[in-house]
């Protein structure tokens, strides 16, 4: 009986003892695939490229900060605290950062994945590698001329417009050489938002696009007209290449501008007419209370409200001041109450968040090249281009009586109030934010004047983590 | 020639074992040095496994043969040896040792505390039971030296945070490794949605034998890898030899916050206030900004219309008195060849916060079977524990904690005709609704199973081999009903989550254990383990309800999603320890260890560990031997090596993930940066030490100093995020902790059957970071955050804020030091942007410590326990809302009633700035500063209970054995050394107060019967 005893057990303890190595030690990698031999054709190049226009969703960029913090510190909008968010409204930044530096990059290091993949050893359509190369070209501009107009030092008085501080721009993924690397001037960021708008354009076939909620060849084309009719205010030379590919769009995407009919409705509908590049969000896939939605009219988060100022005290006129009663785009589908607030409504209708937001669209193109016609000086077409969006929004055929900065501005204001760009439109044009209502306003220098045109707090600081983590990374001017 | 020796002895030993097997029948009696009979005392034939105990009156049966030797023992007496004759009966007197011949239990092996050279603390079982409200390792605070324990909140059920001796891993883990009966074991916490249950509170303290810190060198090395930051070892109860025994222990008490003193403004002074924003932003009257107020702050006219009377969230958010109840129920029996102990155990407890309790059942079985040379030992034990929880941790809107401090007084809880009031005109929810509506609770089930087989293969080798499994089940449900809160926007949430982790681990022992010639003692031991984890999780959610009433993902349609996911680590390890003992007089001690984890690439998995230690009993020596001075002096030094590997999984890869989606396709993302080179966070400690007893064992103590120096730490090194990832995992960096521990007692008064005993701890830690990664350049890559920094040559995270300098009394602003991160100016700037940063202090208490008493008299005793520590500076984060001078205090959310003391005029020299129309908090004072970071020290009683056990003449008539009553206090009395410190100062790890149910104390009276 003993013996039997002594048997198992030595013979337990052998096969364990001997079974065990250090191949035993292997992680199981059940959700996870290792980096150098993940991507082998053209479909998982198109997936890691996914995850690009995914990091572009998040609330910290486009799925929101990125469109509160582009109205919010103007004159269309005003934090009231509701939830404690948005109270940088104020613009008091602190030298811990703001904005979305991080994000950004992350797109920008899965562009330089997709970019830096050797597409000729994947299987699949070349063609298909190609034009996801070409996509990622297209959203890396993007991506880098997001961070040029939030960090970048060319408004800062006395920076040096396009020889000032721009952003890294980086176009490798892991170069151990560029781990750390300096900041670019603003005209060299230009430089290479232009190189790889050209790039993508000439990666990408227009056969190949899919849905606005990918990038396109139109979708390059726009990006490059923002981009560079923004870039004419440090560098004027710019606005006619802006002009030239915002007709580009105009001519060749197929995309029309939504009806005064349509207009409210084109909100609610994914891949609208007038879609040129638009990000996708689903009922699963939103971000729900830290979305769009919920910051402007949710019972516990609707912090950021349309910003009214008393008339009589200001000759800055507030949002609803500026409207026309016919106006579609100020009807009672777009703009109503919540909570007692005047707030937007038609814009962001679902309130989970599960609309598509759109980045881009055909009216911009418009106005673009109204604009590039105008400084290039030919005040003709800038009048008739400017004057085709009152018109279909159905306020008569000849709304300006002549094209002017201000008028652009205006009509820019009423068409893209709430979408993210009032507020780099007053810089690029020189303007600092106006003041509505200091009370609401709260600005935090207690002068009551909102930051004018030059202020260091125009442009958000650079982090202390990248500071810290990147001994060429220097500091934003005034923090 | 000295294995020859050895053999012959061995041959010689086997042939008389065989040779005189004349069984003869030895009755007898075994009594104490009082003549009074020892029930329970043990009388084992040497060498052999054959063995009885004494019975309720100290008699026994044993049969044997003669020649052979009986060895009689009891707990607490020297033992007798006898060896039989003729006489068939004898008597034996044992008498009360005067040495403690104390076994230290280390989880891997037990060990005669002269032969150790560590300071290996042991807490027994009385200390635990009743202590432990929702966690048995609360117990440990204030009685080990270097160890303090954390609730980290009142919540039942939450988990608790240890440190022990400080803080050596940046991002590492600084939690001790738990070893339950030897075996390494999962803690943590289930805490998949907004609550958390420790995993430790499934663990029912009556089961509990004892709990050993091992903190040395010489301890902790043979835990190799996981033992850097400290091993709790808990041995549970196992059965003991004799008549089948009962003990019921039932305990039944009261809970509230152990501190509350945080006056909130009422709804007059919050008008008043909020008005005075008008008049000092704006110059308007009193009598227009109060009517502007009224008009314009959410609430307030119907709170004007409605008489002024203010809501009273805070009564409703606070359950006052919460009951707490336990009951116990255990039996154990046996005989010299085997024993039982199996018990049930259940426990309720009622959270203070609104909508919180806890409920856990325990069941346990322990057997063992001594045949032949085979001893077979199996302890099992399930529970099962149902949390309900709520959101806390942040400023929720849905944490009933946070309504307490941001819900305006204007708001009414209840309408008119008494149903709850869910059209608030704030964000902050309704919570008293929420905690009737809504469903968040952890239930969780955990399995350890625990069986070993040991052959002694002679009478000197062991081994044994050990199969054990920690199975822990977390199931979360999480319900937001439709009508107001969280779930409103999605007409009902529900989320289920499931967590799985399954740990398996095999150990096999080679154990040596010799006494050669009375004075040279060796203990050997081989010993091989693979442990493997596996853990699996499922998680599904679902919005838009039905109807109310149905709490279940499948009956939330809308936007159902589901995830899943799998992880697995194993670790394998070889150890190796030796321990030689020279007439108990001189002790050296080894260990190695090699130890591989999967959490490293292929060649960098495994790491060495080892340790060395001296002891010296100087009271063996000749001329101190009989002292009746100094009973016990032991000098002891170890030094070592362990390790770390608190790593996320899969960390050295570079890795794509795939969890991601986009336009409802799969969206592939890099999910780590890698390093190929990762491997081990290692550490080596140094210790030194003296115990003693002296005179005439009145008084036991011991002084150590310890070193611990960890370097390659794992550090999450921050990376430019130009390179779209924020850090890589290193092995790089130094952190040096150090200091000195102090334990004593001392029998002040020992006077007939009244005793008087005075015990104390005391520890302190000093902390210093002495390398970090560096730049290409050379210069460190400094870990510089909003509220804390770690540089070299500072404490780890010490508190970098900006320096408020008070309050102008000319123009009621805020003023600030200027600061600096180096060198700060002490200049007064007015702005706080014109201020910046600077060292404010340590977030870690740099002295801790324990002080109690113990008397006893008869069946009387009382015992007291303080705990205390300080050095450290506490920051109230949320201050910044309720202590600021503007409209987030007075209109949006809710302020302290300390803001009353705010500046009016000037020439008032106050602390508060004056009141202001705004929401910025950094322009009105409250921003990050040091106005709100306070002196941390405190000084708590921990423990206070008064029990008496029964007469025996009087329960033996009902047929008991002992009846036991005990009425118990836990922190009834706390004092902070802050005096604006109004909040617990027991907060967590991270230096900083947050919202969650305060820390509790309570009041509870125990019965114990054994029959």
């Amino acid at each position: 009986m003993k013996n039997i005893y002594k048997y198992l057990l030595l013979f337990v303890a052998t096969a364990l003892i001997v079974s065990c190595n250090e191949e035993d030690l292997e992680p199981t990698l059940a959700q996870d695939k290792d980096l150098a031999t993940g991507i082998n054709s053209a479909a998982d190049l198109a997936s890691v490229l996914n995850s690009a226009y995914d990091r572009m969703t998040s609330s910290g960029h486009w799925g929101r900060n990125t469109i509160i913090m582009g109205d919010v510190r103007t004159d269309n909008a005003y934090s009231n605290m509701n939830s404690g968010r948005f109270a940088a409204s104020n613009m008091d930044h602190t030298a811990q950062g703001y904005g979305p530096w991080a994000t950004i990059y992350g797109v920008i290091a899965i562009t330089n994945i997709v970019i830096g993949a050797d597409g000729a050893s994947l299987t699949g359509s070349q063609a298909a590698i190609s034009h996801t190369q070409g996509q990622a070209y297209a959203l890396r501009a993007l991506a880098h001329f997001d961070l040029l107009r939030m960090y970048g030092q060319h408004f800062i008085t006395g920076q040096g417009g396009a020889g000032s501080l721009g952003v890294p721009y980086v176009k490798t993924y892991k170069n151990p050489d560029n781990l750390t690397p300096a900041r670019d001037t603003v005209g060299s960021n230009v430089g290479d938002i232009t190189a790889d708008i050209t790039t993508a354009i000439s990666m990408m076939s227009a056969s190949l696009d899919s849905s606005p909620a990918y990038m396109t060849v139109a979708g390059a084309y726009a990006i490059g007209a923002r981009a560079l009719l923004y870039a004419g205010s440090v560098d004027s030379g710019l606005y006619s290449t802006a002009g030239t590919m915002a007709k580009w769009v105009i001519d060749n995407s197929g995309k029309t501008p939504v009806s005064a009919a349509g207009f409210n409705a084109s909100f609610k509908t994914d891949y609208a007419s007038n879609a040129i590049f638009e990000l996708s969000f689903t009922g699963t896939d939103n971000r729900g209370i830290n979305g769009v939605a919920y910051i402007l009219r949710g019972t516990s988060y609707g912090d950021v409200r349309i910003l009214t100022g008393d008339a009589t005290a200001s000759s800055n006129l507030d949002l609803l001041d500026i409207a026309d009663a016919a106006d579609v785009r100020f009807a009672a589908n777009m703009i109503g109450t919540a909570q007692g607030y005047p707030t937007v409504l038609g814009k962001y209708p679902t309130m989970n968040g599960s609309d598509n937001i759109t980045l881009f669209r055909i009216e911009e193109m418009h106005l673009i090249y109204a604009e590039a016609m105008l400084r290039g000086g030919d005040a003709a077409t800038a009048k008739t281009y400017l004057n085709n969006i009152p018109a279909i929004r159905g306020l008569g055929a000849d709304y300006y009586a002549s094209a002017t900065l201000d008028n652009i501005l205006l009509e820019r204001r009423k068409e893209f109030y709430f979408e993210g760009m009032r507020y780099d439109d007053l810089l690029r044009m020189g303007k600092g934010m106006p003041l509505i209502d200091a009370l609401k306003q709260m600005n935090d220098d207690k002068t009551g004047s909102p930051p004018a045109y030059g202020d260091y707090n125009t442009a958000y600081p650079i982090g202390t983590g990248e500071l810290n983590a990147n001994p060429n990374m220097v500091e934003n001017y005034g923090y | 020639m000295k294995k020859f020796k050895l053999f012959i002895t061995l041959s010689l030993l086997i042939v008389s074992y065989l040779g005189f097997a004349q069984d003869v029948t030895i009755t007898g009696n075994v009594s104490d040095d009082n003549s009074l009979a020892l029930p329970g005392a043990t009388i084992i034939v040497e060498g052999t496994s054959n063995g009885v105990t004494s019975d309720f009156d100290g008699n026994y049966t044993i049969s044997a043969s003669v020649g052979d030797v009986l060895v009689f023992s009891f707990v607490g007496f020297d033992s007798k040896s006898v060896t039989i004759g003729n006489s068939t009966k004898i008597n034996v007197q044992l008498n009360s040792s005067n040495e403690l011949e104390e076994v230290v239990v280390t989880g891997i092996t037990s060990r005669d505390r002269r032969r150790l050279t560590s300071s290996a603390v042991v807490v027994g079982a009385e200390l635990i039971e009743g202590v432990a409200l929702s966690s048995p390792d609360q117990a440990l605070s204030g009685r080990v030296a270097g160890l303090r324990v954390v609730t980290t909140s009142g919540t039942p059920g939450a988990p608790t945070d240890i440190r022990i001796r400080g803080e050596g891993s940046i991002s590492g883990s600084n939690r001790p490794l738990f070893v339950i009966d030897g075996v390494p074991v999962n803690n943590g916490s289930i805490s998949p949605l907004l609550t958390d249950m420790g995993i430790l509170s499934m663990i029912n303290a009556s089961d509990i034998e004892s709990i050993t810190v091992l903190k040395d060198a010489s301890a902790t090395a043979p835990y190799g890898a996981r033992g850097s930051n400290g091993v709790i070892v808990i041995t549970t109860k196992t059965g003991s030899a004799g008549e089948v025994q009962y003990n019921l222990t039932t305990q039944y008490g009261f809970q509230n916050y152990a501190i509350d003193d945080r006056p909130m403004l009422t709804g007059e002074q919050r008008l008043e206030l909020g008005a005075e924003t008008l008049i000092n932003s704006y110059g308007w009257s009193k009598a227009q900004s109060t009517t502007y107020a009224l008009a314009n702050f959410a609430g307030a006219a119907a709170w004007d219309a409605g008489g002024r009377v203010d809501g009273n969230w805070e009564e409703l958010v606070r359950v006052k008195d919460a009951p707490y109840q336990s009951y116990d129920l255990s039996a154990s029996g046996g005989s010299a060849q085997e024993n039982f102990r199996l018990s049930v155990g259940y426990k309720s407890t009622d959270g203070t916060s609104i909508g919180t309790n806890f409920e856990s059942v325990t069941g346990t079985f322990t057997y063992k079977r001594k045949s032949g040379r085979v001893d077979i030992t199996t302890s099992n034990r399930v529970s099962n524990a149902i949390q309900n929880g709520i959101h806390e941790g942040s400023s929720y809107f849905g944490a009933p904690q946070m309504t307490r401090l941001f819900m305006s007084p204007f708001q009414q809880p209840k309408n008119p005709d008494g149903s709850w009031n869910i059209n608030l005109s704030t964000s902050v929810f309704n919570t008293p609704y929420l905690a009737e509506m809504n469903i968040q609770r952890n239930d969780g089930t955990r399995a350890l199973s625990n069986t070993t087989v040991t052959y002694r293969i002679t009478d000197d080798i062991k081994f044994s081999t050990r199969y054990a499994i920690d199975f822990t089940l977390g199931v979360s449900h999480e319900y937001r009903n439709p009508h107001h809160g969280d779930g409103a926007g999605s007409n009902g949430t529900s989320y289920q989550n499931t967590n799985r982790a399954f740990t398996w681990s095999s150990t096999n022992t080679l154990d040596y254990n010799k006494t050669i010639n009375d004075v040279h003692n060796i203990s050997a031991l081989v010993q091989q383990e693979f442990q493997k984890n596996k853990n699996t999780f499922n998680s599904s959610g679902g919005q838009n309800v039905a109807a109310d009433g149905l709490y279940y993902v499948n009956s939330f349609g809308t936007n159902q999603s589901a995830g899943g996911g799998f992880s697995d680590w194993k670790s394998l390890s070889y150890l190796g320890l030796l321990n030689y003992t020279y007439a108990d007089k001189y002790v050296a001690d080894f260990s190695y260890k090699y130890e591989g984890s999967s959490r490293f690439a292929a060649g960098y998995r495994f790491g060495n560990f080892w340790s060395a230690g001296l002891a010296w009993n100087i009271h063996k020596e000749n001329w101190l031997e009989g002292s009746n001075i100094v009973n016990n002096l032991k000098f002891r030094a170890s030094i070592g090596q362990t390790g770390s590997n608190s790593v996320g999984l899969n960390q050295y890869q570079s890795l794509f993930g795939y969890s991601a989606s986009y336009d409802d396709n799969g969206a592939i993302f890099p999910s780590s940066f890698g390093n190929l080179l990762l491997s081990w966070e290692k550490q080596t400690l140094y210790d030194i030490g003296l115990d003693f007893t002296i005179l005439d064992n009145r008084i036991t103590g011991s002084v150590g100093y310890y070193n611990r120096q960890t370097n390659d730490l794992l550090q999450s090194v921050p990376l430019s995020t130009t390179s779209g990832h924020s850090s890589q995992t290193q092995n790089v960096g130094e952190v040096e902790n150090k200091g000195i521990e102090i334990e004593l007692s001392a029998d002040v008064v020992k006077w007939g059957d009244f005793t008087w005993n005075i015990y104390s701890n005391y520890a302190t830690n000093d902390n210093e970071v002495t390398k970090l990664a560096q730049k290409a350049d050379g210069s460190d890559i400094n870990l510089d955050g909003f509220y804390q920094r770690t540089r070299v040559g500072e404490p780890l995270n010490v508190w970098y804020i900006r320096g408020w300098a008070g309050v102008n009394a000319d123009t009621g602003r805020a003023m600030y030091y200027k600061g600096g991160a180096t060198d700060p100016s002490m200049e007064i700037v007015n702005s706080y942007s014109a201020a910046s940063q600077m060292v404010q202090g340590n977030r870690m208490p740099d002295y801790s410590g324990g002080l109690g008493t113990r008397l006893t008299y008869k069946g009387f005793y009382l015992d007291a326990n303080l705990y205390f520590q300080g050095g450290n500076k506490i920051f109230e984060r949320w201050n910044w809302y309720t202590h600021s001078s503007n409209l987030l205090s007075t209109r949006y959310y809710q302020g302290s009633q300390d803001l009353l003391a705010r500046w009016q005029k000037p020439g008032d020299v106050t602390n508060v700035p004056k009141m202001e129309w705004t929401t910025s908090t950094a322009s009105t004072g409250s921003g990050t500063t040091s106005r709100f970071l306070y002196d941390g020290d405190y000084v708590r009683l921990r423990d206070v209970v008064v029990g008496y056990n029964l007469p025996q003449k009087w329960i033996e008539k009902a047929g008991l054995d002992a009846v036991g009553l005990t009425l118990r206090g836990l922190n009834l009395f706390t004092w902070v050394k802050d005096d604006n410190l109004k909040v617990d100062p027991e907060v967590r790890n991270n230096g900083s107060w947050e919202i969650y149910t305060p820390i509790l104390k309570s009041v509870s009276v125990g019965v114990n019967l054994k029959f």
